[in-house]
């Protein structure tokens, strides 16, 4: 008695990691739906790749999802667009036609640059020359990318206004660059077209260095003033991505006397695969080098993933970011500094961990509400490449399913799941495993006493 | 009814309905308001074993997802828990003989007990020939696995109900030992089957004996040894007909060796089927003689 006695509180204040389970919020009845992964389910999860996630309807049946990772849903870069002023020059079409008798000045002042045209005289029997006014622009040598113009004019309102731009590297040979018909209504609705698109390889050879803006026709006085040209051109950025951080538990530091390291252990409290790294400076105007190593036991040798300089030159900038590493899953992390190599303060640095967390495109098949539950080693986990689920799938589609967002406990509630999650790095209980063997060990010690009593009887018999 | 509508009896609040229903039952047996009649109350432990096969089924079909076997061993564990409850509470009361005890004997013991038991046997049957046993997510070992201590359980619990009830049947105690060797010789078969089928890699099918080398090797060594334990208990004893059991069966090893094994292409396999059976009939020569006949066991075993 006392035995099962023992068993029973036993079983009952052990402290095991336990599976969450969250409500889907959704509010139609739609066949697909996208879920973003919070912090609160890799404090639950006892696998970095979610594989005890799963998630069921009001049946309890588990339905399918596929796990979406960052970098296929959010770009990694991004266009930006920027606009700057060109200056320009207005000249005689006649004048650029006959360039060997052009003079071109370049005037700089503290006010303003300007450029001077001097042309001289046709040759006698020359035909008579067109007399429409160009703009000229010179880029100069070095300039974004342009691939658009943009122009503000004066003059010539309701009319369409055909216009070219032709570029040369040497003023003497023209090319195509684009063109545009440009509009500028006043009168009722106000509609104004004064984009220029220019030719993807307009300047392929890269050695464009004039363009033009002129009319379409030669013949065409022009009815219009450009006053502003503007170019227009792409800057390839990089987006930061949102990821999930944890601040792992910092363990011990320790300096090596003979060698003069002295590393830095943090242990990370839940299965949480990082892919980058903030380190947090504790003094200003740092810089060091730091090696970092991970391993998952504490009998385990460290395994060094990294060797970064870390610094902190302003103090409104104390994190020193660490990104383009692998994803990796480990439960012990160590910052080793050299004091041979700017060594660290008596302070010691803060770790984070992030990893930007995927998405779970899931398939509502059956009646709400569903749950998604993580933490319990599932025996069926029901996830399928998002090409069966989706089979026209691309990040638009994906990023256009309506959003089902996981309903969080109350503070109370997480507090409690946060302090079992400390626990996700130790295996769980197997409880059923026990038990079974347990009923097995039972049935045999069950049989064993038939044996003997059929023995018994047949003595007797 | 609801409750069975949600597949489990216990669903919507049969947990609370059943039980107090059967102990409604029984106190009302006990206060003899329900006329001593065994077709009147046998039906309870029938009633008690479907309602308690089916829970089982249900509940261990969500606590052991992995495998089957340890919901279908429910079958037979509810009712050998029943003839065990009655057997255990009959002898507890066989202290006091009187016609009254003897008539109660009758109604649980034997005729609440006998479909109970003709059940057990059947379900003996079918699952050793028919499952593999496959004990998941615990690993399999033969005699440490669910099925095979089911079946033996089953197989030793019919014995000792055909002890307590063997006065009111005298031919049970005619086909209690062909019963038995049956019962027994399929569950050694079985776990051989089921063994190489989990260790071996073996197919879990009956007609792989025909087929498969490991297993014709493994079949011929089984019942030679099984023949070699017959007729060494029947040399003991002194009981003839038992050793022509044993003798059969070697013959029939034998028969295989030349009609099955010797046609596999399992050169390996079959030299130890014919070395294995050779050494078993020399042993069996040498330790297990043909004991004489209207020869007194004591005898024997004095010589």
């Amino acid at each position: 008695m006392k035995i099962i006695t023992s068993l029973i509180v036993i079983l009952l204040t052990a402290h095991p990691a336990m599976a969450a389970s969250y409500k889907l919020d959704i509010k139609d009845n739609k066949p697909f739906y996208q879920t973003n992964i919070p912090l609160e389910i890799y404090k639950q999860t006892h696998s970095s790749n979610l594989q005890d996630l799963t998630i069921t309807n009001a049946a309890g049946e588990q339905v399918p999802y596929a796990l979406m990772p960052y970098e296929e849903l959010h770009p990694e870069t991004t266009n930006r667009k920027e606009t700057i002023n060109l200056q320009f020059a207005p000249i005689k079409i006649n004048a650029l036609q006959n360039s060997n008798n052009m003079q071109l000045a370049l005037e700089k002042s503290a006010a303003a640059t300007s450029i001077n045209i001097t042309t001289y005289d046709t040759k006698p029997g020359d035909a008579k020359p067109a007399t429409s006014t160009v703009f000229l622009i010179d880029l100069g040598t070095k300039y974004p990318p342009i691939n658009e113009l943009l122009v503000d004019w004066q003059g010539g309102e309701n009319t369409l206004h055909n216009i070219q731009v032709l570029s040369s590297a040497d003023l003497k040979n023209w090319v195509i660059a684009g063109d545009a018909t440009l509009v500028s209504s006043t009168s009722g609705n106000s509609i104004t077209q004064h984009h220029i698109k220019l030719n993807n390889n307009w300047n392929i050879a890269g050695d464009a260095r004039y363009l033009q803006i002129r009319p379409s026709d030669d013949n065409d006085t022009g009815s219009i003033t450009i006053t502003q040209v503007q170019a227009r051109y792409d800057i390839l950025q990089t987006v930061e991505a949102t990821a999930l951080w944890q601040a792992p538990r910092l363990i011990s530091r320790e300096l090596e006397e003979k060698t003069g390291l002295i590393n830095i252990d943090f242990e990370s409290f839940w299965h949480y695969p990082a892919s980058r790294l903030k380190v947090w400076l504790p003094q200003a105007n740092t810089i060091t080098y730091a090696t970092i190593f991970v391993r998952n036991a504490t009998n385990q040798p460290w395994k060094q993933i990294a060797y970064r300089e870390l610094h902190r030159y302003k103090e409104s900038e104390p994190f020193s970011s660490i990104s383009n590493m692998p994803a990796i899953d480990a439960r012990y992390w160590r910052l080793q500094f050299n004091q041979a190599q700017g060594g660290i303060g008596a302070e010691s640095p803060t770790l984070y961990l992030g990893w930007p967390p995927p998405t779970i495109v899931w398939n509502a098949r059956g009646q709400a509400p569903f749950t998604l539950a993580v933490g319990e080693n599932p025996n069926i986990v029901n996830t399928i490449p998002i090409s069966s689920m989706l089979p026209k799938y691309d990040a638009q589609t994906i990023n256009k399913l309506p959003v089902a967002n996981l309903i969080i406990a109350n503070q109370a509630m997480q507090d409690a799941l946060s302090a079992q999650a400390a626990s996700t790095w130790v295996a769980a209980r197997d409880y059923k495993t026990w038990l079974l063997w347990g009923g097995l060990g039972l049935g045999v010690l069950l049989l064993a006493g038939m044996a003997y009593s059929l023995l018994k009887s047949e003595r007797k018999n | 009814m609801m409750a069975f509508d949600h597949s489990h009896p216990f669903a919507e609040y049969g947990y609370l309905a059943w039980p107090a229903a059967f102990v409604a039952y029984a106190w009302l047996m006990a206060r003899d308001a329900i006329p001593n009649k065994a077709w009147l109350r046998a039906p309870l432990l029938w009633l008690l074993a479907i309602i308690g096969g089916m829970e089982w089924q249900y509940q261990l079909n969500h606590f052991v997802v992995e495998s089957n076997v340890w919901n279908e061993i429910g079958w037979a564990i509810v009712p050998m828990i029943i003839i065990a409850t009655v057997m255990r509470w009959q002898s507890s009361k066989n202290t006091i003989d009187s016609k009254r005890k003897i008539a109660s004997k009758r109604t649980w013991l034997w005729i609440a007990c006998v479909p109970l038991a003709l059940f057990l046997v059947g379900w003996f049957m079918l699952m050793s020939l028919h499952s593999s046993g496959n004990a998941a997510p615990l690993p399999y070992i033969p005699l440490l696995n669910p099925l095979d201590i089911t079946l033996a359980g089953v197989l030793l619990l019919l014995l000792l109900w055909q002890r307590a009830v063997g006065e009111f049947f005298s031919l049970l105690n005619t086909v209690k030992p062909i019963l038995a060797a049956i019962m027994g010789f399929a569950l050694l078969n079985g776990m051989l089957l089921r063994t190489l089928h989990h260790w071996a890699g073996t197919p879990f099918e009956w007609t792989s004996i025909f087929s498969n080398s490991i297993v014709q090797m493994a079949f011929t060594i089984l019942w030679a040894l099984t023949a070699f334990v017959l007729m060494l208990l029947a040399h003991k004893r002194g009981q003839r007909q038992i050793w022509i059991v044993g003798a059969g069966l070697m013959g029939l090893v034998v028969a295989k060796l030349f009609l099955l094994d010797l046609a596999q292409h399992g050169s390996v396999e079959r030299i130890v089927s014919f070395i294995g059976a050779g050494i078993m009939l020399l042993v069996m020569g040498y330790f297990a003689p043909l004991p004489p006949a209207n020869t007194n066991a004591k005898e024997v075993l004095a010589a």
